[in-house]
């Protein structure tokens, strides 16, 4: 039956490329909520009304923000591929797609970040200075826990776009589901592998959304 | 009964603001009763004094805000002296600079000028570390509690605690008892957002404690409660305050608060401390206008007011007057005598007695009617009765 339908998938390759999807995402989705949270707690402490107004570094890190969010993916690629032949020493494979699919989508977290620590009652944060809390404190139990469910959800928001970016650099050969439908279905006119791997990307992509919504529900207490 | 018989060798005497009238009162009360912190009623005059070590000081404090296109003074050169074991409130409606005023207890705002001392330290100056740790013993409770909704209550009154460095087996057993004090026993494990408005209140509270603080400040604290909650609240204060000596500042724009638990009120306005005493002489004899309208909250609501201008209309005989009684004399029968002595109509048009912290008052709104010789005598008879007198004009 499932042979009748898609006569051309090759199912120990697709089931190869959707494990160097899930791996791009993963990796990628670690990084950029680590990177993005500083970021982002940069932007908030920096900022006007912030507990360390610093209109210069508050600056230069919504510079980084905003250009590397502004810069189309599919570009951001090929202009990163120098540092990634010299972290890497290759170009090709999941782990040359990581450095662009990081720092693409970070800088994205860290405004999503911002907006989340922005949203937390003010007065929760000046009761923690009345208790003599260091700043390092306020980071650590109420700005971030105090914000989870936005974070949570934020991430979430930015795992589904990595998917979407581990696909694009799938084309220019970082491997998985994209590189597979392009290569494979695309290519060479095999419509059902295609359809395979794009059945196989919204699994992944609702799978996300379940376990983020899930996260959500049991951080958020309010 | 002579105020002697019943009290020793206690002499009795009224709060000043002044340093002599300090040094003074401290001679006048005997080394005897020198550490004494209770409040102590003064029969004769009604009031109440304080003698305790002072806790803090503020000395010329001024705070101005850099606005886009001018500068705001917030607290204008106040100057205050709060002691220890005291409740002191400070009044005034919004922007008068209360707020920042109790801001600049634990350094949550640095005043432009002067000087903030709390126990001996010097809040105005210190930062860092000192200041972190100062704040530790100068907590604060907020007008919407401000607790942390990812955290239980008794995760939430850990915080201060977790804060300190108090080891995770110590902290336990104090949360414990701490919960035990704010009357919220079971309900631990609860988040902030399955309590009620007071129950917020309490955990506010019993987080304040948590590190056992010198002075307690009370940001609006039950501004944002229902009054019978806020009598609750206000209630555990007083129960806090007898039972640690905790020194405790507040702030207010309700009378009521002011009236049930405060031994002493400033009265705040444009930034400025514009009038202080203890609270039942200001109750009995408001000076400013501000502290006036702010008494009138408590002994005058506007359904009275509305009706003794309606009474006024329908008596347009007689003179009207306001009398004020105090402490031990609400419970005399002046009036008794007053209508027995003299050939006079006494028509009562208003009465009330309030209580405060330490005393009760009371005022009354009469209308004599009678001979004009018969009612001026009747009038000097209050007077040399110690009853506070105010002939009502009509207008």
């Amino acid at each position: 039956m499932i042979e009748q339908l898609f006569p051309n998938v090759d199912w120990d390759k697709m089931w190869e490329a959707t494990l160097e999807t899930l791996y791009m995402t993963a990796v990628a989705t670690l990084f950029t909520f680590l990177i993005g949270l500083v970021l982002g707690i940069l932007l908030f402490l920096t900022g006007p009304k912030g507990i360390y107004q610093n209109r210069l570094s508050n600056l230069i890190t919504a510079a980084f923000v905003n250009i590397f969010r502004s810069i189309p993916f599919i570009i951001l690629i090929i202009l990163l591929i120098p540092l990634t032949k010299f972290l890497l020493g290759s170009i090709r494979g999941p782990n040359a797609a990581l450095p662009a699919l990081i720092i693409g989508s970070a800088p994205f977290y860290g405004r999503m970040v911002q907006i989340a620590l922005a949203e937390i009652d003010k007065g929760v944060i000046e009761a923690a200075r009345s208790m003599g809390a260091t700043t390092w404190t306020i980071i650590r139990k109420v700005l971030l826990p105090e914000s989870m469910p936005a974070l949570i959800s934020g991430i979430t928001v930015t795992a589904i776009a990595l998917v979407g970016y581990t696909a694009m650099a799938g084309i220019i050969g970082a491997g998985g589901l994209g590189n597979l439908a392009y290569l494979d279905g695309f290519q060479r006119s095999r419509t059902d592998v295609t359809i395979v791997a794009t059945i196989l990307i919204l699994v992944i992509v609702f799978a996300i959304q379940w376990i983020g919504d899930i996260l959500v529900k049991r951080t958020d207490k309010r | 009964m002579k105020p002697g018989n019943r009290h020793g060798n206690v002499k009795w005497c009224q709060i000043t603001q002044s340093a002599s009238a300090l040094a003074d009162e401290r001679k006048c009360a005997g080394p005897e009763t020198e550490r004494l912190r209770d409040l102590s009623a003064c029969p004769q005059t009604g009031l109440f004094y304080y003698r305790g070590d002072q806790m803090i000081k503020l000395e010329q404090i001024t705070k101005q805000f850099r606005l886009s296109n001018r500068t705001l003074t917030a607290v204008d050169a106040v100057d205050l002296e709060i002691r220890e074991g005291e409740i002191f409130g400070i009044i005034g409606y919004s922007g008068a600079g209360k707020s920042t005023l109790i801001r600049m207890l634990n350094g949550l705002e640095k005043p432009t000028s002067g000087n903030v001392t709390v126990n001996g330290m010097k809040m105005s100056s210190v930062s860092g570390a000192d200041l972190r740790k100062a704040r530790q013993k100068v907590s604060m409770i907020f007008q919407h509690f401000n607790l942390l909704w990812s955290r239980t209550v008794a995760e939430n009154i850990a915080f201060p605690l977790e804060i300190a460095g108090v080891k995770k087996a110590d902290r336990e057993p104090k949360v414990r008892e701490l919960i035990r004090l704010v009357g919220l026993e079971g309900r631990e494990d609860a988040y902030p957002s399955e309590l009620s408005g007071g129950q917020k209140q309490r955990v506010g509270i019993a987080r304040a404690l948590a590190n056992d603080p010198d002075v307690l400040l009370c940001d609006e604290a039950t501004s944002a409660l229902d009054p019978e909650t806020t009598d609750s609240i206000l209630d555990l204060l007083t129960d806090i305050n007898k039972r640690l000596n905790l020194t405790i500042v507040l702030i207010t724009h309700e009378m009521h608060v002011i009236r049930k638990i405060c031994h002493r009120v400033a009265v705040m306005e444009a930034g400025q401390v514009v009038e202080m005493g203890n609270v039942l002489q200001v109750f009995r004899s408001p000076q400013q206008p501000i502290t006036k309208r702010f008494v009138s909250q408590v002994t005058e609501s506007p359904d009275v007011k509305q009706a003794i201008g309606q009474l006024i209309k329908e008596n347009p005989d007689g003179t009207l007057i306001r009398l004020g009684f105090v402490g031990e004399r609400t419970g005399e029968p002046v009036l008794a005598r007053l209508i027995r002595t003299f050939n006079i109509d006494v028509n009562i048009l208003q009465a009330n007695v309030s209580q405060t912290h330490g005393g009760t008052f009371g005022s009354i709104i009469l209308n004599l009617a009678g001979d004009e010789s018969a009612v001026a005598e009747a009038v000097e008879f209050l007077h040399s009765e110690g009853v506070e007198t105010e002939v009502i004009e009509r207008d």
